[in-house]
């Protein structure tokens, strides 16, 4: 065990006991232990939303294409090849033939379509509904279902108009309302992953559990002890099976964020993707001075901000707005906040995205700063006593803004309150625009700049801000259908 | 620079993830969207049953 990590590893043995991580299991032994999340809460790949429960379900089912994780490029999956319409309009998917699920039936393009028709069935209820949208009536279709379910039982949702055409087993032609440049990174997500029609209506809601679930992927669904632990066994029937070199996988499932880092250092897991944000620090400092082999660390497609109520009759000025983004010190919020060694960001669209070159941002100018408020008739922060910080309780939400606070006071001679509730009515709080600044975090749902920028279109559902440009509305939607990817970007970055 | 000139929001920092793999299993890359997959992963210098021939993706 390393040295640094003893006094927190103790802490948490005394309060959990260490039988906890030495948990015995039946069965033979797993060839790799990976501790995921603290929940597990879902196999349905139409109702997931979590990372963990993607990343299950990516293991056990597979889509018409994947995402490598080496490069992020999408490869072939069940789809051994594809074609793309010179209009960009119509994808032709063609299925390998020696797909096949879990009970050695053949994976066939109707199955890819049930599917999806499940996502946009609203008795689902799909959260990320949405990602289908890029799909020719996809959105009429499920907007007309949801509405016979609702406030008008006559209408009718016409799945013959919906751009997803069977042609045969092995081919799947797909038509787009428009041209999306990232339409096959959405078909690698989750949400697009094939289900069998049999085995979900056969089984009603439990049909993801052992030993009902039929899969397609690398792996099969041995076991699955709810909140506890789950056995993946090498699906023999998987077309590639050849390549993969593990047999049998257990996933840990551990109710805290620290546990799995003992479990780890204990030697119990072989793998661990949670841990506590105290640890990372120490952790990259023991593998920048070759102490540790063992780390793997990445920024993410995600950031971290404060988002202003541009109603409000204060922040409706872009100067008080501005100001105050000036009179931030990034690094001092990770380091003595944050705690979590994460990056400053300047930009809403994070960095490293290939093909995309992020502009100059944000960075912290305290002069500059006081001479907008001044100009904007706040000298010294005169007449800003009442801004305030809404945050939800938990994570470090609350720290955070306490340094904020501190930094806007020593900078700006600004004092703002901090309004800390509950999650729930925090989302609520702020979707219904009773904030002045609240905390936010987005992280990108597929790899292009538009998962960011589409949050600030007007009236779209994730800006909540209150902000609206119709120049910034008329960039999002022209780049929408651009299919030149260099187009795309020259016209995105216009938005950013 | 729309957004970067009118600041509905402000950019604090961006997201991290930090993995432990134990020395010796491959297949685990750092990337944005924290992806893993669990077929391309094995232990180095351990042979498979299946050989751990390279898969053609």
């Amino acid at each position: 065990m390393h040295r640094f990590l003893i006094p927190l590893a103790l802490a948490v043995a005394v309060v959990i006991g260490a039988a906890a991580v030495t948990l015995r299991t039946g069965g033979p032994p797993a060839d790799l232990v990976w501790t995921a999340g603290p929940e597990l809460k879902t196999l349905d790949p139409a109702r997931i939303t979590l990372l963990t429960d993607a990343r299950v379900a990516e293991a056990l089912f597979e889509g018409l294409v994947v995402q490598d994780p080496r490069d992020l490029a999408v490869r072939p999956g069940v789809a051994e090849r594809w074609e793309v319409s010179p209009d960009g309009l119509t994808y032709t998917f063609h299925l390998r033939e020696d797909a096949r699920w879990s009970d050695g039936r053949p994976v066939t393009a109707d199955d890819f379509a049930w599917a999806w028709r499940r996502v946009l069935d609203p008795k689902t209820a799909a959260e990320y509904v949405y990602m289908l949208y890029p799909i020719r009536g996809a959105k009429t279709y499920y907007e007309a279902a949801r509405q016979a379910l609702g406030s008008a039982p006559s209408a009718k949702a016409d799945w013959s108009a919906v751009g997803v055409r069977v042609e045969g087993p092995r081919r799947l032609v797909v038509e787009l309302e428009r041209p999306t440049a990232y339409f096959l990174d959405l078909v690698a997500f989750s949400t697009y992953l094939p289900v069998r029609r049999d085995n979900v209506e056969s089984s009603g809601d439990r049909w993801t559990m052992t030993p009902r679930l039929i899969s397609n992927g690398a792996y099969r669904l041995a076991e699955w002890r709810f909140r506890s632990r789950m056995i993946w066994e090498k699906n023999p029937f998987y077309w590639n099976a050849g390549s993969v070199a593990l047999g049998r996988i257990e996933v840990r499932v551990f109710a805290d964020d620290k546990t799995p880092l003992l479990a780890y250092e204990t030697g119990a897991v072989d793998l661990t993707t949670v841990v506590p944000a105290l640890a990372i620090q120490p952790l990259l400092e023991a593998r920048d001075a070759g102490r540790r082999t063992d780390v793997v660390y990445a920024p993410n497609f995600g950031t971290y901000f404060y988002r202003f109520n541009c109603a409000d009759p204060v922040l409706l000025d872009v100067r008080v707005r501005r100001a105050l983004a000036l009179a931030m010190d990034r690094r001092a919020i990770i380091e003595r906040a944050a705690r979590g060694g994460q990056v400053p960001a300047t930009t809403f669209v994070p960095p490293g995205l290939p093909g995309y070159a992020s502009p100059p941002g944000l960075e912290e100018n305290v002069a500059e700063a006081r001479r907008l408020l001044a100009e904007a008739g706040h000298p010294g922060g005169a007449g800003l006593e009442d801004l305030s910080i809404l945050v939800n309780s938990g994570f470090v939400h609350k720290p955070i803004a306490e340094l904020v606070q501190q930094q806007w006071s020593e900078a700006l001679g600004i004092t703002v309150r901090i309004e800390e509730v509950e999650t729930t009515s925090f989302f609520d709080k702020v979707r219904k625009g009773e904030y002045r600044i609240a905390r936010g975090g987005w992280y990108g749902d597929y790899l292009d700049p538009n998962t960011f920028l589409d949050c600030f279109v007007t009236g779209g559902g994730n800006n909540q801000t209150g902000w609206s440009s119709a120049e910034y509305d008329a960039l999002v939607n022209r780049a929408a259908g651009l299919a030149d990817p260099a187009e795309r970007m020259r016209v995105l970055a216009r938005a950013r | 620079m729309i957004l970067l000139r009118e600041v509905p929001v402000v950019p604090m920092y961006v997201y991290t993830n930090l993995t432990l793999v134990r020395p010796g299993l491959e297949g685990v890359y750092p990337n944005l969207m924290n992806r893993i997959d669990f077929a391309l992963l094995r232990w180095a210098g351990r042979g498979s049953e299946a050989g751990a021939a390279p898969g053609p993706r």
